[in-house]
């Protein structure tokens, strides 16, 4: 049925060629060509060779069909063309293709995840080699300038502890090691004039210590290499091509000469268009406020991640079962935490003012509660939450999305923050301070949602 | 509808609506009306943004913060990025359509909605944003979200599966997070506008001989192209239908947007005087590489999620053929088929879905008998086999042939040479995966019903496949249009 | 100072990237942790290391004097909660890895390559 309904349409076209000459055919070939271009079709267009090739082929056609029998009795006779045998010629030719495909698939996509990785540092350093060498640039150096002998020494124990932990037998050693890095940063942070980096990079190593204590309390510590000596050799050469790479090109960066209009901008206009002394936090709440409303979208959705993927029941892990607690911890622990939580208070209400913040503020009640967990266990930590980390998530969203629309009612674009000066002597209030609680919260919320699930999971 | 409200629309409706699912997440229905809400109203936001950027005369801006440019963040209503939140839209109406299909309460209670939604926004982002640096916290929001889209049901393979997806992006992003700082240490700002402008000022020095490639290589690995691609046949094929979709079309062809964005746009490759030409020669042999290498993957597969996720970097590939063709028409070939290949792909994945609801199985030696038994599905799932194969009148025809003319008419026949050959495999592959998948009947074989709600979703995906094939000067004006603002950007 | 911190951060990075190729997918977990530490470090370069003083108006003051960077302060925040949030996901995923498999070791995490892989003889073809 399909083909004689295909076969008609094709009569009935060629019969009548304007419609379809308009509708598909005219703006086909202006879209080939770029341009309009005239297309006519018709039935008769005189005695033209064309008419004349189509009676041949019409003729030979009818020919094959009044001939069919003898023909192919004749065609069968033939050998060569059995050998030839066009059909078998695909069939082998795409089982072939398929082979070929298979063994090139199977050697390209192996299933090692090492080598896999090996793969890409190694084409990585192959593209920034060419590059840099493409280029014909040729790498300068920054003037030694003054040392300051304690930082520098802070940040050699920092490289230190990241060779320690290349080269550690023990995962424990490892993440020790790791730690000391990350404090080695953060004192290398204060150290230059950025204490809220500082703050955060501590509570965050502080915290990476005590969930992934959750981790390594389940798994086998002490691992040995699991490379033979000489791939560790191939390895590190890879490793250290690319951090000297890297070396060269951010000491040639530093030759550039930079003046960033920005920072110029945020260091004016900070206390006197947007009331805030803290020009980092000002950035974070204010300037480049939807970074921030995206970072703190990553963190939410890490908290559902973690809610999905970690035990959220499994009723109450005692602390005394889990892990050995002193005395002391339970006696004070609640003082101390509900310490923290004041903290945490007073580190978000000063942010915009003094290095702190929604960010900080956030990993320090988390670090309360992380406390309570630790004193007197999961179950008791989330009663004395009283509402699912999830929860407290989804309203820091609401809160940091919410803080820039009253904006968007002002005619004003997104994230505009305001302000309102209540008078008597009371602080200034400003939308700001709802986008930094909604962060608060978000960290908070995350935070607590991996560290009940892993304290669970360890304690399984 | 003022512009503010418009150009923030196609990010805060979704991350609204995943802050409402996320607090609504014990209630299943609520979540997935949540979800299917939300992508209507994105979906009419994005078609309103659109209308209004085509309409206009100058380029729809809002400075975000009412600060000004290049101090504070804005977002621009530029093309393509316009032109991509409007397909990223209809993707995400249609996966919030076919949801139902595979997205059950279980997978539901365990977050698909709020992911998904925060996922979409995004994407959206990383298209209409004019900062750097913002445009890698998306690049790490959709990471996020990928990884718990991924893990929905907690299976082992899933686990491995985002394991190796989180290990390669990770490394990826730090390449471009160093990257993005040393722009910011060369040029003093993160606007790429500025900061295309203060590349074209600045001698060829090594760090942005190094900035470029450490970029190039984060976002060719964020967009699968060989070598970089080891990670998407590794961990695509472990999560839902639905969810693949939404990979497959969105998050790759993220990934592309930002090299055409860093390359055009930033390093100005196809413009006279191009920050990085140094790079330019490497793009070409890359992308012969992924198109054969990914074609050849593809025909060495059984199961149709892993043969379909092989072919989401094969069309990689074409787009980076366009980028490497230096011309302006190069780069819009590669936006051309951009688009086709969003809409194509996310539809390929439901199609699958769907024969694998009617059939019982992903392997394709077990599927078939779909052209009998349900001609609807059949006619649907054509549409996307036959465009992503080449053949007219169907977007993927248009897509192709633009690419190897672009490359004929640039001196690199080469490129169209390989995309040819790679086109002739994607075509062998595409006709033995319809045979196997609908064509043939095996014996004694159950087909079920498929759902309407899949139907209607690959029906929508379908009509724009068709109607782009009709009518592609639209498109490809749109394309050219692209390529131009890309390089006056700068 | 600067070629000093240069070193040291591509040094920390450089270690990172080689526990990140040891096949114990902890001790990859640890590496990609080192490799965000690094680069936050290098990061910290492209603001220029100079003045000391933080980059907080002092009170009574309408503008900031001669500070440190503060912009690259703000990204390099956000980078350090948003590596914070990555490395407890792929923590995460790790520990619930070896509570299914039993092994932290990167080649036993290969079910989603089995999955689905095509059979190992050329059987079914056209």
């Amino acid at each position: 049925m399909p083909p004689l309904l295909l076969s008609l349409a094709g009569l009935v076209i060629s019969l009548q060629p304007e419609w379809i000459t308009r509708v598909a055919l005219r703006p086909a070939v202006a879209a080939v060509y770029g341009r309009a271009v005239d297309v006519d079709i018709a039935i008769w267009h005189g005695v033209t060779p064309m008419l004349l090739l189509s009676i041949v082929v019409v003729s030979v056609g009818v020919l094959i069909v009044r001939f069919w029998q003898p023909i192919h009795v004749r065609l069968r006779r033939i050998g060569w063309i059995d050998a030839v045998a066009l059909e078998r010629l695909w069939d082998w030719s795409l089982r072939d293709t398929v082979v070929t495909s298979r063994r090139l698939t199977g050697w390209i996509q192996h299933g090692d995840l090492r080598r896999y990785l090996w793969l890409v540092i190694a084409m990585m350093v192959a593209l920034v080699a060419w590059s840099v060498v493409a280029s014909g640039a040729v790498p300068r150096l920054p003037p030694v300038g003054e040392v300051r002998i304690g930082l520098a020494l802070v940040a050699l124990v920092g490289l230190g502890g990241a060779i320690a932990a290349s080269r550690a037998r023990t995962l424990l050693s490892a993440m020790i090691a790791t730690g000391l890095t990350g404090f080695a940063t953060a004192i290398t942070f204060m150290g230059n004039g950025a204490p809220d980096l500082a703050l955060t990079q501590f509570t965050v190593e502080a915290l990476i210590v005590v969930l992934l204590t959750a981790l390594l309390l389940a798994v086998p510590l002490a691992s040995p290499s699991t490379r033979a000596a000489g791939l560790r050799r191939v390895d590190a050469l890879i490793c250290t091509i690319f951090a000297a790479a890297l070396f060269l090109a951010f000491a040639d960066m530093t030759v550039i000469g930079h003046q960033s209009a920005a920072s110029a901008f945020y260091g004016r206009m900070s206390y006197i268009a947007a009331q805030g002394h803290n020009v980092v936090n000002v950035i974070l709440v204010d300037f480049r406020a939807f970074d921030t409303l995206g970072e703190t979208m990553v963190i939410a959705m890490a908290a559902v991640l973690a809610r999905s993927l970690l035990m959220s029941r499994g009723g109450d892990v005692p602390a005394h079962l889990s892990q050995p607690v002193h005395f002391s911890l339970h006696v004070t622990g609640r003082w101390l935490a509900g310490l923290l939580l004041l903290a945490s208070v007073v580190i978000l209400w000063r942010g915009h003012d003094q290095p702190g913040g929604g960010f900080v503020g956030g990993l320090v009640a988390a670090l309360a509660f992380a406390l309570l967990a630790l004193a007197y266990g999961v179950g008791s930590a989330e009663r004395s939450l009283r509402v699912n980390p999830l929860t407290l998530v989804g309203a820091g969203i609401l809160l940091t999305v919410l803080s820039g629309m009253p904006a968007l009612l002002a005619g004003q674009p997104f994230l505009t923050h305001l302000w309102w000066q209540p008078g008597w002597g009371l602080p200034k209030l400003g939308t700001t301070l709802v986008f930094d609680i909604g962060v608060y919260l978000v960290v908070w919320g995350a935070v607590l949602a991996f560290l009940f699930g892993l304290q669970r999971e360890a304690a399984r | 509808m003022t512009d503010a409200l418009l150009l923030v629309a196609p990010v805060v409706i979704p991350f609204i609506g995943a802050a409402i699912a996320m607090l609504a997440r014990k209630q299943a229905t609520l979540a997935a009306a949540t979800g299917l809400v939300a992508s209507l109203l994105l979906a009419i936001a994005s078609a309103l943004l659109f209308a209004r950027a085509m309409t206009s005369i100058s380029t729809p801006l809002t400075l975000l913060g009412n600060w000004p440019q290049g101090i504070g963040l804005s977002l621009s209503a530029t093309l393509p990025g316009v032109a991509l939140v409007m397909v990223t839209a209809l993707v995400a109406l249609a996966a919030a359509i076919y949801a139902p299909v595979d997205i059950g309460p279980r997978r539901r209670r365990a977050g698909y909605d709020p992911m998904m939604l925060a996922m979409i926004g995004a994407v959206n982002g990383a298209f209409l944003t004019d900062d750097l640096f913002n445009l890698y916290v998306w690049f790490e929001l959709a990471l996020l979200c990928a990884i718990g889209l991924l893990t929905l049901d907690r299976r082992p393979a899933q686990i491995h599966g985002a394991i190796r997806y989180a290990a390669f992006a990770m490394l990826g992003a730090t390449f471009i997070l160093l990257g993005i700082g040393m722009i910011y240490g060369i040029t003093a700002t993160l606007n790429i506008h500025e900061a295309a402008a203060a590349l074209a000022r600045t001698p060829p020095n090594v760090a942005s001989a190094t900035a470029a490639a450490l970029l190039f290589g984060g976002f060719a690995l964020k967009a699968g192209l060989a070598p970089f691609h080891l990670w998407l046949p590794a961990s695509y094929h472990v999560a839902p239908a639905s969810v693949t979709a939404v990979f497959a079309g969105l998050l790759t062809k993220m990934g592309f947007y930002a090299l055409l964005l860093i390359f055009a746009g930033l390093f100005g490759t196809a413009s006279e005087s191009p920050s990085a030409a140094q790079m330019a020669p490497l793009f070409g042999i890359i992308a012969a590489a992924t198109m054969l290498v990914c074609v050849a993957g593809a025909l060495a597969q059984t199961d149709m999620r892993r043969l379909l996720a092989y072919h989401v970097i094969a069309q990689v590939g074409y787009m980076m053929a366009g980028l490497a063709i230096a011309t302006r028409e190069g780069v819009a070939a590669a936006i051309f088929y951009m688009i086709h290949s969003i809409i194509v792909q996310s539809n390929l994945f439901l199609g699958a879905g769907l024969i694998r609801r009617a059939s019982g199985s992903w392997d394709l030696t077990r599927t078939g008998g779909m052209v009998r038994h349900d001609p609807l599905f059949a006619a649907l799932f054509a549409v996307p086999v036959l465009s992503l194969a080449g053949i007219p009148p169907l977007s993927g025809f248009w897509a192709k042939m633009i690419v190897i003319r672009e490359s004929l008419d640039a001196g690199m026949a080469w490129i169209g040479g390989v995309a040819l050959i790679a086109g002739l495999l994607t075509i062998v592959s595409m006709a033995t995966f319809w045979s196997d998948a609908c064509w043939k009947e095996t014996p004694g074989q159950r087909i079920r019903r498929v759902p309407g709600t899949g139907l209607a979703a690959m029906a929508l995906l379908s009509a724009a496949t068709v109607l782009i094939g009709l009518f592609p000067q639209g498109l490809w004006t749109l394309a050219q249009q692209s390529a131009y603002m890309l390089e006056i950007g700068r | 100072m600067t070629l000093l911190y240069a070193f040291v951060g591509a040094g920390v990075v450089g270690c990172g990237l080689y526990m990140i190729l040891s096949r114990n997918l902890v001790r990859m977990l640890l590496g990609f942790s080192l490799l965000a530490t690094g680069a936050n470090l290098l990061l910290f370069l492209a603001g220029r290391v100079g003045s000391q003083q933080p980059p907080i108006i002092v009170e009574g003051e309408q503008r900031l004097g001669d500070a440190a960077d503060p912009l690259i302060q703000a990204l390099i925040l956000t980078a350090i909660v948003i590596g914070f949030a990555l490395t407890v996901v792929m923590a995460t995923l790790v520990l619930r890895a070896w509570r299914q498999s039993g092994s932290i070791r990167a080649e036993d995490a290969n079910a989603a390559e089995a999955m689905g892989a095509p059979p190992k003889k050329p059987g079914n073809t056209a």
